[in-house]
């Protein structure tokens, strides 16, 4: 007989931190092809910068943390795609940068790194980048136009439906427009069709579970419906689903399994609370985008979430053994 | 195990103790409100911490004096009443540095009569077994902490937020972090300085104990 002498676990589950980020790089890559054919090289520049900064920004804090970095770690790699990935194709390389050291040696490793983090990097980067330069940050280039990849960006930009929605307004953007990523707008969150596909494959392979993704689009699209802010009910669903970053967001940042709840019942209740809140800020905050702040003010909520879920199925327990017990002593 | 270095260096220190070892805001996580929101500015961070001092030190001097005769419960009373006596005194003080600088300060001049460093020094000082050298000194030197607390933070926000060192521009910074001037930021840079001091002072402590306690050649091996 052969004694296997290596410590446990001895059996392990398939799934590991690289197949889950390999899954949502392989996304974030077709993302990028997307956003190539939509605004050039630049976009491609964009991603290189954001997801360089963020590995050397994580090798870094790893390093000072007396700690050897390991190239299967792939993390910083998604946090950087998906700081780039919601910023406009036309943002200056300086604040993609900021954004992504920002996200790994301010809201990652101080609480602990990989796996550890309260925050999501990326909404984090993302909502930091935002605050300091909300003016390059929120305006947009224009689909198909040439954007140089180095020196100053002098094509047309413009605002995003978000901005118009927030302002009240109706957009002139037509639904089709909207589902095939032709408006101005983040370069990796406007192909809202690719998105919903990537989503049905992150559901497929169970790396994301469906409780999260759709309780939160579902509270999102029930709060639109009794809120309308843009025409019809029917037309505010659709604008507000599509406008900004929040099915990105739901599909990509809200989905992370180190900022998320540990229960099934756990993630629709996340889902929900994070629905709410993001529509409160999209309705009342100051930016048209303020799905990363909802997503950062989630995260607060979600260790409560996880004990009082707990507890809720505990006393669920409890009563449902008692009612036996009293059925057995009924009987006998 | 030797710890003559040791005790020597804390016997050396306990002069500078509240200024770095034990510093304010730094190290022992005190009086934070003020290092995150009054840090927008140097002038801000200057005008606090002369209000800081003034109001300290003839505080925890008079807890020294009458702190053991005080009734337990009474005693925090006296202090913030004799320190919100020496802030209305002194606030005109700060108004040289900048016209209108005590009306954009706002709450945060009244809250720093009831802050808790000072409210734990009194503490430390109005027992009966206190030495009242160290009273003056811990005062003066928990007010210096503070100031440079209060000034490195203040100094990296207003240089990064908004191009300017104690509003006068200063040239060759290629981009500007306004985020910088907002709370969140204060939160995070008093964090991250705290952690580096704590960092700096348990380096300190390590050296002087390694000094005494040589590593063996073995264990310098197996390392």
């Amino acid at each position: 007989m052969q004694l296997n002498k290596r410590p446990a676990p001895h059996i392990r589950y398939q799934e590991s931190n690289r197949t889950l980020m390999s899954d949502i790089l392989i996304l974030l890559f077709v993302l990028t092809v997307l956003a190539f054919l939509f605004y050039g090289r630049r976009a491609l520049m964009v991603c290189a910068v954001s997801v360089v900064t963020a590995v050397l920004s994580d090798a870094v804090c790893i390093l000072l943390r007396g700690k050897r970095p390991s190239l299967r770690d792939l993390s910083p790699v998604v946090t950087g795609m998906l700081i780039a990935l919601a910023m406009p194709a036309a943002v200056p390389y300086y604040i993609v940068a900021a954004a992504a050291v920002f996200a790994i040696a301010i809201a990652k490793h101080p609480f602990g790194g990989l796996g550890n983090n309260l925050f999501n990097p990326a909404a984090a980067g993302f909502a930091f980048a935002a605050i300091c330069w909300p003016d390059q940050v929120f305006m947009y280039p224009q689909p198909f136009d040439h954007i140089p990849v180095f020196g100053q960006v002098t094509s047309i930009l413009s605002r995003n439906p978000a901005f118009v929605l927030q302002h009240g307004g109706i957009p002139s953007n037509g639904i089709t427009e909207m589902l095939l990523g032709n408006y101005p707008g983040p370069m990796g969150a406007t192909n809202i069709l690719v998105i919903l596909t990537c989503l049905g494959y992150l559901l497929f392979r169970r790396t994301v579970r469906w409780q999260l993704p759709l309780s939160f689009l579902g509270t999102c699209a029930v709060f639109a419906w009794v809120f309308p802010r843009a025409g019809s009910n029917i037309q505010s669903v659709c604008y507000e689903m599509m406008s900004g970053i929040l099915l990105f967001g739901a599909v990509f940042v809200l989905s992370d399994p180190a900022t998320s709840p540990k229960r099934d019942s756990s993630y629709a209740a996340y889902g929900v609370f994070a629905g709410i809140i993001t529509m409160i800020f999209r309705y009342f905050g100051g930016f048209e985008e303020s799905m990363p702040f909802a997503i950062l003010f989630s995260n607060a909520f979600v260790p409560v979430i996880d004990r009082y879920n707990e507890a809720l199925h505990r006393w669920i327990r409890r009563k449902s053994l008692e009612t036996r017990k009293l059925k057995k002593t009924q009987e006998v | 195990m030797k710890l003559e270095s040791l005790r020597k260096h804390r016997r050396f220190s306990r002069w500078f103790a509240g200024a770095f070892g034990m510093n304010t805001v730094l190290i022992a996580g005190l009086a934070l409100p003020f290092a995150v929101v009054a840090t927008s500015s140097l002038k801000n961070a200057a005008a606090i911490s002369i209000l800081f001092a003034c109001i300290t030190i003839p505080t925890v001097l008079l807890a020294f004096l009458i702190g053991k005769y005080l009734p337990k419960l009474l005693a925090p009373v006296v202090y913030s009443l004799f320190s919100m006596a020496l802030l209305l005194a002194c606030t005109p003080l700060i108004n040289p540095i900048s016209p209108g600088l005590s009306n954009t300060l706002g709450i945060y001049i009244p809250i720093l009569a009831v802050n808790s460093s000072l409210f734990v020094l009194c503490e430390q000082y109005s027992a009966p077994c206190s030495r009242p050298i160290f009273a003056l000194v811990d005062a003066v030197m928990y007010s210096v902490g503070f100031a440079f607390a209060m000034g490195l933070i203040a100094c990296i926000r207003e240089w990064l937020g908004n191009g300017t060192l104690w509003g006068v521009a200063v040239p060759g910074l290629p981009f500007k972090l306004a985020g910088l001037q907002f709370a969140f930021a204060g939160f995070i840079l008093a964090a991250v300085f705290s952690a580096f001091f704590r960092f700096v002072k348990r380096t300190i402590i390590w050296l002087y104990y390694r000094h005494d306690n040589p590593l063996h050649p073995k264990q310098k091996t197996a390392r």
